[in-house]
């Protein structure tokens, strides 16, 4: 009756090893370097977080509504400039 | 009692009663690995963040206008310049383009690649790139996340950006910023410093601000009052002032969620005490049966305390090693827009496995200790008394 419970403890370990041994192996250089090149280049850490500033759209779960039309593309609309475009 | 035949009896007790113990860790399970998920998210951005700001300038001097920032001449670089102590000056050009009115907000950068250090991390970056003909002609570096936008809108080689001035610039995509780095990036474009003054409408003597270091750490409150003294209406803002910003708006974010699973958590004990102080009249008797084979209340407690331990440790390391995989194996979808947003502009941004252990251990006690005590205080109630009566 104990062999099910030992062997479900034994499961639960391999699994913290092998989260352990994936979290001490994964080389993370290469994201922390090119973050470091672009800081570098652009003398600043901007964060790119869209939930920091206007999106109307947040939390499109699966991404269910994609805005991009796949047969007509849709041009960029013209704000305030609208009246030179009308020009 | 002996400790093995307290150990077998421990174990087949908890076989035997395998059904009610699996419903309570399969509730925990949710509950924890929700709260991790959030966290591993939170506690991964941070490092990255925090790992990127090592590049950041001592101090940022901003000119500002009734709160607001505003674009400051470029003269002023010259007069911070005089002050002693000051080192690397960098006027930066940045500003907002929305590529559809109050939708899908890029980040224009200009940066002077003439300067060594932007012009060094240019040739790291896009090392291919032939960069005597990117400098020669109109050209942008885009990140991940707008190359995908723009390919959404059949704008795979140029973009035509409407300049304040109403004139179209069409500028060429030249390289696409590595997936890698787009936690900072993902909304990005580069683009030299004076192609940026012309889509963002500014004039060459103008700035967005200006970027400067301090190599001598004693000198930074000196010199910031230096450069507030030269004009009346400088912001200055210290690489630790950002830091803190950055701290705080996840800590915002988890405290947030922590909010929500101390609720959740609240309900939790609550639903487990009320379960346990009705205790189910066989569990009564079980009880009662033990003390009167001459169980002493602290084997009793024991036996109860080291079967709730088994659940929650259980429990808890499932939770653990699901939201691990979930987070950092399978990229964690949905949570991850919580934090990183993407509904216009998808951000796939990789999460640096990165594992707090004060958060764990600090989650750990929050879950265990209300759950031993819903437990245990029954348990105790009943066991003090009577075995007749707890057995009736």
């Amino acid at each position: 009756m104990n062999r099910g419970f030992y062997l479900s403890l034994m499961v639960l370990i391999v699994s913290v090893v092998s989260v352990l041994v994936y979290g001490y192996r994964y080389d993370s250089r290469q994201i922390d370097d090119s973050l470091a090149t672009v800081a570098t280049m652009v003398h600043g850490v901007v964060p790119a977080l869209e939930v920091a500033y206007i999106e109307p759209d947040a939390m499109e779960l699966f991404g269910s509504s994609v805005r991009a039309n796949p047969i007509y593309p849709e041009m960029p609309q013209i704000n305030r400039m609208g009246f030179v475009y009308a020009k | 009692m002996r400790s093995s035949l307290f150990w077998d009896f421990l174990l087949l007790s908890f076989v035997k009663e395998r059904k009610k113990h699996i419903g309570v860790i399969f509730i925990s399970v949710v509950i924890l690995f929700l709260l991790d998920s959030t966290l591993f998210v939170s506690s991964s951005i941070k490092h990255s963040l925090l790992g990127a700001l090592k590049a950041q300038p001592d101090f940022i001097v901003q000119r500002v206008h009734a709160g607001e920032r505003i674009d400051m001449p470029l003269e002023w670089a010259d007069k911070i310049m005089d002050i002693h102590g000051v080192s690397s000056i960098t006027p930066r050009v940045y500003g907002r383009y929305f590529f559809e009115p109050k939708h899908a907000p890029v980040l224009i950068m200009g940066v002077d690649f003439l300067d060594e250090q932007s012009h060094r991390a240019l040739a790291k970056l896009i090392s291919k790139t032939d960069l005597k003909s990117f400098l020669s002609s109109d050209q942008m570096i885009v990140g991940d996340g707008v190359m995908q936008y723009l390919k959404s809108h059949f704008y795979s080689d140029a973009y035509n950006f409407l300049t304040p001035k109403g004139k179209f610039k069409k500028v060429k995509i030249a390289e696409v910023l590595p997936q890698s780095s787009s936690l900072l990036s993902n909304t990005m474009i580069i683009m030299p410093i004076d192609l940026a003054r012309e889509v963002l409408g500014m004039d060459e003597e103008t700035v967005s601000d200006i970027a400067l270091n301090v190599p001598n750490d004693d000198e930074w409150e000196n010199i910031s009052d230096k450069i507030s003294a030269l004009y009346y209406d400088l912001r200055i803002v210290s690489k630790e002032e950002v830091q803190k910003g950055y701290e705080n708006l996840y800590n915002y974010k988890g405290g947030y969620f922590l909010i929500l699973f101390l609720i959740t958590l609240a309900t939790f004990a609550l639903i487990l005490y009320q379960r346990y102080s009705t205790l189910y009249s066989a569990e009564r008797r079980h009880i009662g049966l033990l003390r009167a084979m001459g169980w002493k209340i602290s084997d009793l407690l024991k036996f109860k305390l080291y079967e709730t331990l088994i659940v929650i440790i259980i429990a808890f390391v499932l939770a653990f090693v699901l939201s691990y995989g979930f987070v950092f194996g399978l990229g964690a979808p949905l949570i991850r827009q919580i934090f990183l947003g993407g509904g216009e502009i998808v951000n796939a941004a990789p999460l640096v496995p990165v594992v707090d252990g004060s958060v764990l251990s600090t989650l750990f006690l929050l879950y265990a200790v209300p759950f031993v005590a819903a437990v245990l205080i029954p348990v105790w109630r009943i066991s003090v008394t009577d075995p007749k009566e707890a057995m009736l």
